[in-house]
């Protein structure tokens, strides 16, 4: 395994949303594809992403709180550092990412790399207490072990019953790094 | 091998919840320690279905230059295997003195026990609503996860111990790597 | 803790009928005249089998059970209605692919019969003649108290008359093993030494579940009541039986022994857990052996593999040693083979699977996709369970070496749905109108 892995820390960053916006940023969260379209899938040091729209706060009296704008939180898991994180993430931020952030307040666009990290270490809520389920790899690492560990099944399976010789001509023949 | 329809894909959940200040001060005075502590996470870690889980406070909106908030907010934020309400179940059921360690000042917080209200109340407070959420490998379980890291490190070590043996010799150590590796298979 | 009411809810839930009644009856109804439907509950509440012991035992029994567009359809008030969990009121078929019903098994394939039901009537009986007779009288009531017909299904146990448990089409014995319940008088208390009883509240609603509270039911008509999920699960035997002799390559031991690594019982019920290398017909006659096992001695699954059938569906000390964990997720089994049956245009074998809880999401569809539809849960990646699993990826029998075996599935879901048995109360409730 190579040196690295997932940030224990994570970032986790609390966004006020603009008023009014509310509804046109929830909106354009529904429309974010999934899976492999999703606008994280260009980062690839990203095991994990989120935006949640929070509609407010509720106090210790269940009653919202007032004067607590609509806040957008985003949340993510990936190797880097969190500067080369954010770095990375400016520099490739999907324009619907960016059409996001527009709705939030002091948003000042993808132009500026430093000042975008800014703003959103600004806003950062540091983790206090973490779980890393699997500290040492990256993500890039967990996808080729996966990957690798459906093509030794499916070899295994295939393979069961054969003869030493035929055994070994299929294990010659397999292509372990890229599949069959 | 394409996942069956049903697996568990990786989920998130996001709760908030206030808590009384006193509790948030004796959190940001423990974390630092718990944080380093194997034993305290050891149980957590054996549920085995965690990916990553955070938690943090905050006491007022960061960076608007707001008044505080008349109350401190744990931020707890978690990517998992499963179901929500499974989730929950299982940290009531295996570690109620680490749920008391960290919600036990919170607002309204009814205990680890009975397992049913304590569920009730983190499912009451997460966050509902327009949410993103991706995963780089969305269904590859935290075991699945281990098994594959694993297989990978012990499957590179026979790929070198298997090269230039006959076939025999190969076929008794091939056996030998299915027989020790069956359960990352 | 108060005991169950034993008067108020239907029979055969907590405790089952017994082998005496080996012949079944599925009736699916629709209620297509409200006001005369309800009139025909009305006339049978003294009727329905209640789960208080018998003073004599009756030919027959009756009981009702209906999916949530059936209590509308019968005109239970919208109030109530909406205090339903969600997994009842969008029914099975909405969560197809939750419980893996896709391909041969998708809904767009199921019987017409077992689609759009409001009522199901259920009858248990010591003779065919009897269940026959029952079903010809309740087919002419139904039709005469605005109860549309959609489907008959006759079942019946497999096996020798007097024996304690039938057989299934796969040819293993079946209903070996059930819930004990924590209340000495509505159910089995302790079935064996190993078993660890299970609250009430799992099952039928208005008692503490092991949570530690009530489960969610809607008010006036919930108490004592009990979700029923209904499945028609067609058997491709041959398939089955051929596929095993392929991958045992003809050699009959090793087909008997992969049949029961898959299973994890012998044919005769014998556990792998007290007997991995062969079966034990003078011990498997003893009821308490068959069942008085655990898993916890065996972490590697080399007597019983870690994915075998009954390992999943009732993992008992292999998640946690006090069974906290699977006994959050029990079923009380209540199905019954049914058989080709030219007279009831069925051309077909399976089983009629049946079972109660009090959260249909929390115990039969978690069983079915995150005990059976795949294995993270027992550290085995996305393996699913041969039996009643997707037909993807494969079975590992664990060993020196492992046996690997391909998924196929043989059995195909014809059809179903979620039901509620309501409590007799509840029943004269919904009767009332």
């Amino acid at each position: 395994m190579t040196q690295g892995g997932i940030n224990p820390a994570g970032l986790a960053v609390l966004l006020p949303v603009l008023g009014g916006q509310e509804q046109t940023l929830g909106a354009r969260l529904e429309a974010l594809p999934d899976g492999d379209e999703s606008p994280f899938a260009t980062l690839s040091s990203t095991h994990f992403a989120r935006l949640v729209l929070v509609p407010g706060l509720r106090d210790a009296a269940e009653r919202v709180v007032p004067g607590v704008p609509a806040l957008l939180f985003f949340s993510a898991e990936f190797d880097l550092p969190v500067d080369g994180y954010l770095e990375a993430l400016c520099a490739l931020l999907p324009p619907e990412v960016d059409e996001i952030f527009e709705l939030c307040g002091g948003y000042p666009g993808a132009a500026s790399p430093p000042r975008f990290k800014r703003w959103l270490l600004d806003h950062r809520v540091p983790a206090g207490f973490s779980i890393q389920g699997n500290p040492g790899a990256t993500a890039g690492e967990v996808v080729e072990s996966l990957a690798l560990r459906d093509r030794i099944i499916e070899f295994a399976v295939r393979t069961q019953g054969l003869e030493p010789e035929a055994l070994l001509e299929a294990w010659r023949a397999q292509d372990w790094r890229n599949g069959a | 091998m394409t996942a069956p329809p049903g697996s568990p894909t990786i989920s998130p959940i996001t709760i908030i919840t206030p808590v009384r200040r006193p509790w948030s001060w004796w959190l940001r005075l423990t974390w630092p320690g718990s944080d380093r502590s194997a034993f305290i996470k050891a149980p957590i870690l054996r549920l085995s279905f965690i990916h990553a889980a955070h938690w943090g406070l905050f006491d007022r909106i960061p960076a608007t230059g707001s008044d505080p908030l008349p109350t401190p907010y744990i931020l707890f934020q978690s990517n998992f295997d499963g179901r929500a309400f499974e989730y929950a179940e299982a940290f009531a059921l295996e570690m109620p003195w680490r749920i008391r360690g960290l919600w036990a000042g919170a607002h309204g917080f009814p205990g680890p026990n009975p397992p049913n209200r304590f569920v009730r109340y983190v499912l009451s407070h997460a966050v509902e609503g327009p949410f993103h959420y991706y995963a780089r490998y969305p269904t590859g379980t935290v075991r699945t996860v281990r098994s594959a890291l694993a297989l990978k490190e012990s499957f590179t070590r026979f790929e070198r111990k298997a090269a230039g043996l006959d076939a025999d010799k190969f076929a008794e150590a091939w056996r030998e790597f299915l027989t020790r590796e069956q359960r990352n298979l | 803790m108060s005991p169950v009411a034993q008067q108020d809810v239907q029979g055969n839930i907590l405790c089952g009928y017994g082998r005496t009644y080996r012949h079944g009856l599925f009736l699916f109804l629709r209620v297509d005249k409200p006001d005369a439907a309800r009139g025909w509950l009305r006339q049978r509440l003294t009727e329905i089998t209640t789960a208080l012991p018998w003073v004599e035992a009756p030919l027959a029994t009756l009981n009702v059970a209906f999916t949530f567009e059936g209590l509308r359809a019968l005109g239970v008030a919208e109030p109530l209605l909406d205090r339903f969990p969600s997994d009842f009121r969008q029914g099975m078929r909405e969560r197809a692919a939750l419980l893996g019903d896709v391909g041969p098994s998708d809904p767009d394939a199921w019987e017409e019969g077992l689609i759009g039901v409001h009522m199901l009537v259920t009858v248990s009986a010591t003779g065919p003649e009897i269940r026959d007779k029952r079903a010809d009288e309740l087919k002419t009531e139904a039709q005469a108290h605005g109860l549309g017909f959609k489907w008959a299904q006759r079942t019946a146990v497999l096996g020798e008359e007097g024996e304690n448990f039938g057989f299934e089409h796969f040819g293993f014995r079946d209903g070996i093993s059930q819930p004990s319940i924590r209340d000495p008088n509505a159910g089995p208390w302790r079935r064996t030494k190993s078993d660890v009883p299970v609250e009430p509240g799992e099952f039928v609603l208005g008692y503490e579940d092991e949570g530690g509270t009530l489960p969610p039911a809607p008010p006036v008509i919930g108490a004592n009541g009990s979700f029923l999920v209904v499945r028609k699960l067609e058997q491709d035997v041959d398939g089955f039986w051929a596929f095993i002799e392929e991958q045992a390559g003809g050699d009959p031991d090793r087909r008997e022994w992969l049949a029961a690594k898959i299973l994890g019982r012998w044919k005769d019920g014998t556990p792998l857990a007290l007997s991995p290398d062969a079966p034990d017909p003078e011990r498997a006659e003893d009821l308490g052996w068959l069942d008085d096992f655990t898993y916890a001695y065996d972490p590697e699954g080399l007597d019983c593999p870690i994915g075998a059938h009954i390992r999943r569906t009732n993992p008992r000390d292999s998640i946690d040693r006090d069974w906290r964990f699977t006994n959050r997720h029990r079923i009380i089994r209540r199905g019954m083979p049914y058989s080709p049956d030219k007279d009831e245009g069925e051309d077909k074998r399976g089983l009629m699977f049946a079972c109660y809880q009090a959260s249909i999401e929390r115990q039969f569809e978690f069983v079915q996709s995150q005990w059976c539809g795949d294995g993270n849960a027992f550290g085995l990646g996305s393996d699913p369970d041969f039996i009643v699993g997707p037909e993807a990826g494969k079975m590992t029998i664990q060993g020196r070496p492992p046996t690997f075996v391909p998924m196929r599935r043989y059995i195909r879901t014809r059809g179903g749905d979620y039901f509620f048995a309501p409590g007799i109360a509840a029943l004269g409730q919904i009767a009332g109108g």
